[in-house]
């Protein structure tokens, strides 16, 4: 136990007095932050900067009732002769014809100089369709308001029985986070792992070690280390964007909010109610304060370190086996294949439905649940599927451990043999 | 009156089908520099990770000062492994106290172990340096210091001069002998014969995972002497005489007909009389085998087959 603790500070400290460690835990927030508002700015910039393009329509059949949608992104111009209009298109002074040349008007032909992308071409379909719509309602005698009036965009506010705003894209949202983040330090760190592992042993530094202290001592102490090195920098990240956040919020709210203060918000937001007024800012803020805290934060301790654990010693037993890191290729994807199974699940299953029977079941086998399991946290599972499940992670985590020290023990001392799955099969079973 | 640090009983052990080490036994005693012979392969290794507990044997014992080898004896173990390793990025002196640590030493005693042996190896400069920074000669006293940075009161050492240069060489057979002086036992395993001769009083030669030869050094020289001399003479010899046999010829420094020449029948007093008959004596000396031969000699009968 003394030594694995002297390996576990020994790795901890070198690890994080490295300048990569430093730099990347003081930017990464920075970075994540520069990197989203980058997309964002640019994103937002596109759609101020494009120019909206001129289409001329024929509408020889009046399906349009000679009404034409005002937009930002697109410039509509009757037209008549087609001749015409294909001289204007060549001339440039226009980007497309749209022809609309059936009689019901649900066939349409498009004529450009350049092929035009599928989002501009869904957007006009969308466009046409809906004035097409509105033509065919105004012919059969209903008033312009009428129409208006038909046309209402729908919110759901959803609540739990409880009162409690139910919050579920925020839940989403974080609980997506906490999955993207498991996965991430485990596959970061498992990595790191693994090319220590090999890096002992290819400097021969392992014998010396070795001599001293048992090989297992040698691969929980640094798997322990290391882990602790992936929650050091978590957790600095969380406060620093927590910083960061509030800095931000605070820029954001003396622009936004102007003389409105934090009590004033409160009021407008009755204990489990719905905001009166404000709107996406303040049902934002409703449903993070709806979040259990606590049992995220224990669920997400608890699942990172023993989905960290458990694949390292995975990574650990592979970077024993081999001589050089090319040579970890293949055992990497078969023991990647599960995490990122998870990882699929998290996304697709989970996001659809947290608390469908493959989510339940996924979230249950230790291979995935460390992802599953936190996209799960945010949406109230019980305290018992959270202990039922990091009993089965523990569980499982201690019989890999034990495997993996047994192929480690002898991998570190084997040079020059290529590592196969019959050798470490065999290893498992050697005294 | 020697006692026996490490006593070797019946050490057997293999890797498959392959067999590493048969059925050894050996006794190295205090404050001896113990040479561990044997080519390539022969099981060297393999016994010295049994006796650092690096790996088990299958059957046999190994006694630390009377007691079976277990943990409590680490502390005490000193190693310098063949295939030398340090951590590239990681300051020396950190190093050195890890390492340190490991064996058992408190972190401010292997500071200043550490410091004294920078010190007597003439590295104090570079305390604050990395591995990588340091060059090859420096980095092979680092690894020196770290085998013997707890004061082990038996150290191993494979293949210590290995990528050294003579002037360090000279340095560290130095420092052996000083620990020799202090109390210190040394296992030296090397494959290179020649320089067993010249620091180990006591040996053990191992071929093909059998031991084949062990005992002190000067006894082992005088059990394989052979009826070999050396001899000068002031003119040149009869070829071909009935007592003697001329297995090599060359000339002396000094331009004399020299001789190795094997005794047929005479002993050394009748030999020396003979040849003084016939021709001037200048030099006669009692030819000893070296290691090497010995161990061609012990080796040869199993390598022909």
């Amino acid at each position: 136990m003394k030594n694995i603790l002297l390996i576990l500070t020994h790795e901890y400290l070198t690890r994080v007095k490295k300048k990569s460690f430093i730099i990347m835990t003081l930017l990464g927030p920075l970075l994540i932050t520069l990197f989203y508002g980058a997309i964002i700015g640019l994103s937002v910039y596109q759609m101020k900067g494009t120019k909206s393009k001129t289409v001329l329509v024929m509408d020889p059949h009046h399906t349009l009732n000679g009404e034409l949608p005002k937009r930002k992104d697109f410039q509509f111009q009757m037209a008549s002769n087609l001749e015409e209009s294909r001289k204007t298109l060549e001339d440039g002074k226009a980007d497309m014809i749209l022809n609309i040349n059936s009689l019901k008007g649900d066939t349409v032909d498009l004529i450009s100089n350049k092929s035009q992308s599928i989002s501009d071409k869904e957007e006009l379909q969308q466009i046409l369709a809906r004035n097409l719509f509105n033509a065919q309602l105004q012919k059969r005698g209903l008033s312009a308001e009428a129409i208006d009036s038909m046309q209402r965009r729908v919110s759901i506010h959803d609540r739990l029985i409880s009162g409690e705003n139910s919050a579920s894209e925020v839940r989403s949202a974080v609980g997506f986070m906490g999955a993207f983040i498991n996965y991430l330090f485990i596959f970061m760190y498992g990595v790191m792992i693994m090319r220590g592992v090999t890096e002992e042993k290819n400097n021969r530094i392992v014998e010396i070690i070795v001599s001293a202290v048992k090989p297992f001592e040698l691969m929980m102490g640094k798997i322990i280390g290391v882990a602790m090195v992936g929650l050091t920098q978590f957790l600095s990240w969380i406060i620093l964007s927590g910083v960061l956040f509030f800095i931000v919020s605070l820029v954001i709210g003396s622009s936004f909010a102007g003389s409105e203060d934090i009590a004033q918000l409160q009021q407008n937001m009755p204990q489990g109610g719905m905001p009166k007024t404000g709107g996406f800012g303040l049902e934002l803020l409703a449903q993070l304060q709806a979040l259990d805290y606590p049992k995220i934060i224990v669920g997400f301790i608890i699942f990172f370190l023993g989905g960290f654990l458990l694949y390292s010693g995975l990574f650990a037993a592979i970077g024993s086996a081999v001589d050089n890191e090319t040579e970890t290729q293949q055992f990497i994807f078969p023991v990647s294949m599960p995490l990122i199974f998870g990882f699929v699940i998290a996304q697709i299953a989970v996001l659809k439905d947290p608390n469908s029977t493959l989510a339940y079941w996924s979230s249950l086998v230790p291979f995935t649940s460390p992802v599953v399991m936190m996209v799960r946290l945010p949406f109230d599972v019980s305290w018992g599927e959270i202990i039922m499940s990091a009993i089965v992670l523990f569980g499982t985590f201690t019989f890999i451990v034990w495997l993996a020290g047994r192929i480690y023990k002898i991998g570190i001392l084997s040079y020059g043999t290529k590592a196969s799955y019959k050798k470490l099969l065999k290893w498992m079973f050697t005294k | 009156m020697n006692r026996n640090i490490l006593s070797i009983k019946g050490l057997s052990k293999h890797y498959g089908s392959k067999v590493a080490l048969n059925q050894i036994d050996l006794e190295i005693p205090e404050g001896s520099i113990f040479g561990l012979l044997g080519p390539n392969g022969a099981g060297k290794t393999s016994l010295i990770r049994i006796i650092n507990q690096i790996t088990e044997a299958d059957t046999g014992k190994v006694y630390f000062k009377g007691d079976e080898l277990n943990s409590q004896h680490i502390g005490q173990i000193g190693y310098l492994p063949e295939e030398r390793g340090l951590y590239k990025k990681v300051k020396v002196i950190h190093q050195l106290e890890y390492f340190g640590r490991l064996r058992g030493l408190s972190s401010s005693e292997a500071r200043k172990r550490a410091g004294y042996w920078l010190d007597r190896l003439q590295l104090s400069h570079v305390r604050m340096q990395k591995i990588e920074e340091l060059s090859k000669g420096m980095q092979q006293k680092i690894q020196f210091i770290v085998a013997i940075i707890h004061q082990p009161e038996f150290l191993i050492l494979d293949e210590p001069f290995s990528g050294f240069d003579p002037v360090n060489a000279e340095l560290i057979t130095e420092i052996i002998k000083d620990l020799r002086k202090s109390g210190c036992t040394i296992l030296f395993s090397t494959h290179r014969m020649e320089s067993v001769e010249k620091l180990c009083d006591h040996l053990v030669m191992i071929h093909r995972s059998e031991k084949i030869l062990d005992g002190k050094v000067s006894e082992i020289k005088n059990r394989y002497k052979s009826d070999s001399y050396i001899i000068s003479t002031g003119d040149a010899l009869a070829k071909d005489d009935p007592n003697y046999q001329i297995l090599e010829e060359s000339v002396n420094d000094a331009g004399f007909p020299s001789y190795k020449i094997n005794s047929r029948t005479l002993s050394s007093k009748e030999l020396i009389r003979l040849l003084n008959e016939r021709t001037e004596l200048i030099s006669f000396t009692q030819y000893f085998p070296s290691i090497h031969e010995i161990f061609i000699q012990l080796a040869q009968p199993e390598s022909t087959i």
